[in-house]
């Protein structure tokens, strides 16, 4: 109940802003400022950096609400897409010729699992990233923030100057091998 | 494409959205394409992020951000 009027109040502070409205954009940043500066510190892994990058990502909001659909997305999610959008063009300039996501991705230990269900994903996580390694460094981060950071073929497009048709095929063929490798690895 | 092809691609997102609509629809009337999808959800899960435990204090001020968006100090 309290998560559907947060997101109400996000969706008509969303149209608020698409319609130039200053104190729409000033409640969002007291609404999801926390929120959206914390998914940039896990992102950029740097307090000073993510705060660069907050201050980047408001003016694009401000620009941006007007594509916000209502209807096809909820506000917050449409919120931190564009945040992860944003921190991924970051990480992509800094990491040169290396996958923006870093070596590998998905380690992190997750306290509520037994010792065994731990060594269990960290063998399958294991796998994962040895599979994605195995793709050209561009199709691994495609597939990377579309399935993790749920990044759209229109924002795959835009990070990676290719029209959407062309990003889709990418993803596509990224995945069949993927999809391929993972079989092939032994257990 | 095969079925187990077609389950991988619809759990990565990568299909278009009418094949994905196809998916869905088969998730309901194939046991054997429910069991791949679940298979697939299960193995890719890992990689999503872990649920956000800590929510860091954001250190910028409404009036940096009146500043960056607006051109006012």
């Amino acid at each position: 109940m309290e998560n559907q009027v947060l997101e109400c109040a996000t969706t008509e502070v969303l149209k608020r802003i698409a319609g130039r409205d200053k104190n729409g954009l000033r409640e969002l940043h007291e609404m999801h400022g926390n929120k959206l500066y914390t998914e940039l510190v896990r992102l950029l892994e740097d307090r000073s950096q993510a705060k660069l990058a907050y201050l980047e990502l408001m003016p694009r909001i401000w620009r941006e609400a007007a594509n916000f659909e209502p209807g096809s997305e909820d506000a917050l999610d449409w919120l931190i897409r564009r945040t992860r959008y944003l921190a991924i063009a970051r990480l992509k300039e800094q990491s040169g010729d290396q996958p923006f996501f870093g070596r590998n991705i998905a380690w992190e230990p997750d306290r509520d699992l037994s010792q065994q269900e731990q060594e269990l994903r960290h063998h399958q996580v294991g796998r994962i990233n040895l599979a994605i390694r195995s793709l050209p460094v561009e199709a691994a981060e495609m597939l990377v923030a579309k399935l993790v950071y749920n990044l759209t073929l229109d924002d795959l497009g835009s990070l990676y100057n290719r029209p959407v048709q062309a990003v889709g095929s990418m993803v596509r063929d990224a995945g069949s091998a993927l999809r391929t490798q993972l079989l092939g690895v032994p257990c | 494409m095969t079925l187990d092809e077609r389950a991988f691609a619809f759990v990565l997102g990568s299909l278009d959205e009418s094949a994905a609509g196809d998916v869905a629809d088969e998730i309901g009337r194939s046991d054997k394409m429910r069991e791949r999808v679940s298979y697939w959800r299960r193995h890719l899960a890992p990689l999503l992020p872990p649920p956000v435990e800590e929510v860091f204090e954001n250190p910028v001020s409404w009036d940096e951000v009146e500043a960056v968006v607006f051109g006012q100090i």
